[in-house]
């Protein structure tokens, strides 16, 4: 038999996004804050340096050799370009102070759709994103981020003060999700342009933890999926990750137009499978919190294995965190995903 | 004739609470202090009564956050009418509980709902609120003397900071004077374990039962 040769990472991803079979599982870790400490910089210092967070991404990927750089330096950008405060901590990722939209009637009418080249950081992000993809790209896959319009939403109002305008003031929260889905798609747009081969598109307040089913598809599915749709007729691939218990609305995530779904370890892989496999690419779901953060390579190993066993028939999967990578993750546990990728994940 | 008008005031509070009915809510509070129904019982039989069963159907599924919260508003609109009420009663002492979501996490919906079921229930609650500084919580346990600590971490991010916390506790000479219990969603009673905490609190119903059985003598 003669040995396939080797895909390079964007030719894997891609095919696993394809839902074809790549060489190998192509496995992906969420690092942001992770890949910021492995460089020795702390987070405050690269929110403002793109060279330094290009150089902590360039430098995590070679040393650890997975499959795509993030350019998740977006943290509540374009919330924070649309009028919310952010609280920055020396050496974790900031998180919204002052929500933009205290009260509808004297805040909704003054929001405007941010400038992507102007307003805010998001000149800096995209930078960043020019950067990543002249250093590696057609080679590495190239991953930039936009919130998904509910969290943007969320963002800008305040979680609790949205989930209760669910009930309380429908119609306007609305308002603003329109908003926030017209501002999701223009600065999209300037993503991709700035060369992000795929956007990552993520929503930690949709779950089934947080909203009823009937509420994801009343307030949140139209608006995702013309965020999402618009992306994919601007000829890129999306993944969509939702952190927590999304299993009674995996289909409706599917049926957003994604590429790819993201999820964590409260849904079973194989059950996901075989529910929206024929859809989507799957990704997922090793534990970032309890497995990568506080157990042994050994460990990390065999839930990526039995992970990787699960997903993985007949293409379509890609071997992933079920979120972000906490800072304090060792880097032998990173190690550890990568290697169980390249010892279990062949096709 | 009294007994039952105050069953049919309890239960309608109870029942506000439930729909998430904040006018109804303020209507029967306001009804009960009218009919000299005691404050502290219309809390505790009405009011704790109705979010009991909110909590119940937050844990089976019918009820999501966006309900909990509209029933929470419901609760607090009549707390706010009858606590002036409420006859204190100056012998009993209360178990206090101090609240506090993680250092750089600002996810406080489940550590609100946690707060509103302790107070309820009758426990003392010191809300440190959100992204609370590991020495501030250890300072605030010191300072009150709690006997329960209540943190919470909703980001993969930020749950390391609870174990320092109680690294903190231990190395003040603190740990074996308050019990100390964790939760948010990517926590697991796997991970209060490996940090030293001493229960681990699947939602917020769970947490009324979980303080009760900490602090039994």
């Amino acid at each position: 038999m003669s040995q396939k040769p080797e895909m390079t990472p964007y030719e894997r991803l891609m095919a696993a996004f394809e839902r074809r079979k790549p060489d190998r599982v192509p496995v992906t870790p969420f690092v942001r804050e992770w890949c910021v400490r492995q460089a020795g910089y702390k987070f405050s210092e690269v929110m403002t340096n793109t060279e330094k967070y290009v150089y902590s991404q360039l430098y995590s990927i070679r040393k650890f050799g997975y499959d795509m750089v993030l350019d998740l330096l977006a943290v509540h950008a374009e919330s924070e370009a649309m009028g919310s405060k952010l609280k920055i901590p020396l050496d974790s990722p900031p998180s919204v102070d002052v929500p933009a939209v205290r009260d509808f009637a004297t805040d909704l009418p003054k929001l405007r759709v941010p400038h992507p080249r102007k307003d805010g950081r998001l000149p800096i992000i995209l930078e960043g994103t020019r950067r990543l993809k002249e250093a590696v790209g057609g080679v590495i896959p190239v991953m930039g981020y936009v919130q998904a319009c509910w969290r943007h939403t969320c963002m800008m109002r305040g979680t609790e003060r949205a989930l209760l305008d669910m009930k309380k003031n429908p119609e306007q929260i609305k308002e603003l999700l329109d908003i926030a889905t017209d501002s999701c798609i223009v600065y999209g747009e300037a993503v991709v342009e700035a060369g992000a081969d795929l956007i990552w598109v993520s929503d930690p307040t949709s779950s089934g933890d947080m909203i009823s089913k009937k509420a994801f598809e009343e307030f949140v599915l139209p608006f995702l999926t013309r965020q999402i749709k618009s992306y994919k007729r601007m000829g890129t691939k999306v993944f969509l990750h939702i952190c927590g218990n999304v299993n009674d609305r995996l289909e409706a995530m599917a049926s957003t137009g994604c590429d790819a779904i993201s999820v964590d370890e409260k849904v079973d892989l194989a059950k996901a499978k075989s529910l929206v496999g024929g859809k989507v690419c799957l990704m997922g779901n090793v534990s970032p919190g309890v497995t990568l953060l506080s157990k042994t390579p050994k460990e990390v190993e065999e839930e990526s294995r039995v992970a990787i066993e699960k997903a993985m028939a007949g293409g379509g999967f890609v071997l992933a965190p079920g979120c972000i990578v906490p800072a304090a993750v060792p880097p032998e546990n990173i190690a550890a995903m990568v290697s169980a990728a390249q010892k279990y994940g062949v096709y | 004739m009294d007994i039952p008008e105050k069953n049919e005031i309890l239960q309608n509070l109870s029942k506000c609470v439930v729909d998430g009915d904040e006018d109804g809510a303020k209507r029967w509070a306001e009804e009960a202090i009218r009919s000299n129904v005691d404050a502290y019982e219309a809390i505790m039989f009405g009011l704790a009564e109705g979010m009991k069963i909110v909590s119940a159907k937050y844990e089976q599924g019918e009820y999501y956050v966006p309900e909990v919260l509209l029933s929470a508003c419901a609760m607090n609109v009549a707390v706010d009418i009858l606590k002036p009420h409420i006859k204190l009663d100056k012998t009993a002492k209360p178990v206090k509980v101090v609240l506090a979501v993680a250092e750089g996490d600002i996810h406080d919906i489940g550590k609100n709902l946690v707060k509103i079921m302790l107070d309820s229930a009758g426990f003392q609650v010191i809300d440190l609120g959100k992204d609370v500084p590991t020495t501030e919580v250890v300072k605030a346990i010191k300072e009150n003397e709690a006997q329960v600590v209540g943190m919470s971490a909703l980001m993969t991010t930020t749950m390391p900071s609870m174990k320092k916390v109680i690294e903190q506790l231990t190395a003040a000479g603190l740990r074996d004077k308050v019990k100390v219990m964790i939760g948010g969603a990517p926590t697991s009673p796997d991970y209060a374990e490996s940090i030293g905490a001493d229960r681990w609190g699947k939602d917020a119903s769970s947490s009324v039962s979980i303080v009760k059985e900490l602090t039994a003598k």
